[in-house]
């Protein structure tokens, strides 16, 4: 085999590497598309058709948590939908559902008529949501795991209710939040049903959908039930249209948050832990309200997630997670878990008290600790420490990260990250850092390997390492990884603030 | 409908390369280019032209091939880090690499690696425009690039 690493050569192999188009597959695109053409702007609302699994009775999921402090369903009589109403889902939608004396509802749009599913529930509105909020629902009970809905749900002044629903799961993105109406003709069915019960399905292909989540609030009981677990960071947004002018009465008539008693105290709280799968760091910050801050990092500089929670016991975080990997994600909610012993676990994880509280410490004057380390990962390798001296950080987009060294008690290491980088070992002498100095060679010797603090940094000296530094004679390999929003904790490494 | 087909047929190869570079699956592949061509198809009104018309349609096949893996991984009930990539070599000697064929580098790649690699070395898109396309920062795609080749390169002369 040829391997010259000529460009050309490089993208040919990129390219031979992908599977060819299968025969068939532009049949099935044309057949999938025109039913896609058919579904636009067609039936938006129910029809949960023939397919075995729509037919399946509703899950009632258990343990949804609704989110917002203030959610509140109006008194009985609020609105009432009864038989032979007409309601109107939203004042641009063409759609028009007609309520029938038993209950069943039929959807108009377009011209085009479609009867609602045996499956929907009979109607018979005593109540109905008035107001325009935003919840935030969890149910890690169910097969689809945690997931989150934010729901912005008002009266119309028809008497009607429309939503807008956005739906997400850890790791998968929505395009755009989509309001109620567009969601009926997306991949995702979200109905609003009249008696106040949110019903989320999956309409579309099915083979496409790893589960179904339906979220039934059919009494307003539950809806306050669910109130204690009140999660934080579900962002209603603008609205469109009309000002809901009740809101704030209702609001204001909301029942308080139950109080938390974290078992947190307010301030700076600090883990590690070092075995897999979840070695790397947490640092948790508990604010006098009992949101927290939460950043993660593990030391395989994978997977690190940052957010904001709060306490839903005193033992029990959620945190909504806003960035996965360094890159904004659309909000999902991870669980975790302070042990009696005061360590830290993720919920999902069996194994109790992986993260073990440590000393955040105070750092060194001149230094500040980072919220955000470097999302980067660097490996550079090779006979002579030039090759990890010239590598050009910036190129590799983390020159404004910083510098990062550890103040550990025996061998220091410093790695110094400047437009350039370069690596330092000391031999137990004290450290004096200045971000905007030359790098400062010292004796070189020292094997050194830390893991922890979201940071990877392995700094292996060949055979017969040197006592002093000669770049000529290193033989070894220099690691570091950073992950973002690593948090380094002073017993491991420091990201001094740039 | 037809003109749309005919449009994704004459990108095709390139897009799939980029879901390819997500999914390494040759059989999920299939499903993703299918479900991608759809959204694309259905999201025709909301292209505004402010990218160019294969720039979007690569984001939308990248974006649904994610999709594909997360759920992938949800599925198998993996754990908090499941969105991790497959095979992603943290330390400086990886995997093996010698005597094995390209595939199995390009495996070895964490995925954004791949994709990265791809969109840059193979389609010879800009890094600002693989960004656009990937949604990450220039710095990163670029790192990630760079990483790729490097381990090629490795591979190349093992």
């Amino acid at each position: 085999m040829n391997r010259n690493d000529r460009p050309d050569e490089l993208r040919d192999r990129l390219l031979d590497d992908v599977p060819a188009t299968p025969t068939g597959f532009w049949a099935e695109l044309t057949d999938r598309l025109e039913d896609a053409d058919t579904d636009t702007g067609s039936t938006r609302l129910t029809t949960m058709n023939t397919n075995e699994t729509n037919n399946r009775p509703p899950l009632r999921t258990r343990a949804l948590a609704l989110a917002a402090g203030a959610a509140v369903v109006a008194g009985a009589g609020a609105v009432a939908l009864r038989g032979g109403d007409d309601v109107t889902t939203a004042a641009d939608d063409p759609s028009t559902t007609t309520v029938d004396d038993t209950g069943r509802t039929t959807t108009t749009i377009e011209g085009g008529t479609t009867s609602a599913p045996d499956t929907t529930v009979p109607i018979e509105v005593a109540e109905a949501f008035d107001i325009e909020r935003c919840y935030g629902l969890v149910d890690d009970d169910s097969d689809l795991g945690p997931a989150s809905v934010s729901v912005r749900i008002r009266e119309t002044d028809a008497g009607a209710v429309s939503a807008t629903v956005s739906f997400s799961e850890p790791g998968v993105e929505l395009e755009e939040p989509r309001d109620a109406l567009q969601v009926f003709t997306g991949e995702r069915l979200a109905e609003i049903e009249l008696d106040g019960a949110l019903l989320i399905r999956n309409r579309s292909d099915w083979s496409d959908f790893f589960g179904r989540a339906e979220l039934w609030f059919d009494s307003v009981d539950e809806l306050r039930l669910a109130e204690d677990l009140v999660l934080p960071g579900v962002d209603c947004g603008t609205l469109p249209g009309d000002t809901f002018a009740g809101a704030a009465e209702v609001a204001a008539a909301a029942p308080e948050a139950p109080p938390v008693a974290p078992a947190l105290a307010v301030g700076s709280h600090c883990f590690a832990a070092t075995e897999a799968p979840f070695a790397g760091s947490a640092r948790i910050v508990v604010a006098d309200d009992g949101t927290v801050e939460v950043r993660r990092a593990t030391s395989d500089g994978e997977s690190s997630r940052a957010g904001v929670g709060r306490f839903v016991s005193d033992l029990d975080i959620v945190v909504t997670v806003t960035e996965l990997d360094g890159f904004e994600m659309e909000p999902f909610f991870e669980r975790w878990i302070v042990a009696d012993d005061g360590s830290l676990r993720p919920a999902e994880v069996v194994p109790a008290g992986v993260f073990a509280p440590i000393d955040c410490g105070d750092l060194p004057d001149g230094f500040e600790t980072a919220g955000r380390a470097g999302s980067e990962s660097l490996t550079a390798a090779g006979n002579g420490l030039d090759d990890v001296q010239t590598v050009d950080f910036a190129a590799l987009g983390v020159a404004e990260e910083g510098c990062w060294y550890t103040d550990a008690a025996d061998d220091r290491v410093i790695v110094f990250v400047n437009g350039e980088a370069a690596v330092v070992v000391l031999d137990g002498a004290p450290v004096r850092l200045d971000p905007t100095g030359d790098p400062v060679a010292l004796p070189f010797g020292v094997v050194s390997t830390y893991a922890g603090g979201g940071v990877e940094l392995e700094i292996i000296a060949g055979d017969a390492a040197p006592t002093e530094f000669d770049s000529e004679r290193f033989n070894g390999s220099v690691s570091i990884s950073l992950p973002s929003g690593a948090f380094l904790p002073t017993n491991g490494f420091h990201a001094c603030g740039v | 409908m037809t003109a749309f087909v005919e449009l994704v047929k004459v990108h095709d190869r390139a897009l799939r390369s980029v879901a390819w570079s997500v999914v390494r699956d040759p059989h999920a592949l299939d499903d993703v280019m299918q479900a991608a061509y759809e959204k694309a198809f259905r999201s025709l009104d909301s292209f505004d032209g402010r990218s160019a018309m294969t720039t979007w349609l690569h984001s939308i096949c990248y974006r649904t091939a994610i999709d594909h893996v997360r759920y992938e991984g949800r599925r198998r009930h993996a754990d908090l880090d499941s969105v991790r990539d497959v095979a992603a070599p943290t330390g400086v000697a990886g995997p093996a690499i010698a005597g094995i064929e390209f595939a199995e580098v390009m495996n070895q790649l964490d995925r954004d690696q791949r994709v990265a690699l791809m969109l840059t070395a193979g389609l010879g898109y800009s890094f600002d425009e693989a960004a656009e396309i990937t949604g990450m920062r220039r710095g990163t795609l670029a790192s990630k690039a760079s990483r790729a080749r490097k381990r090629i390169a490795r591979w190349e002369h093992a």
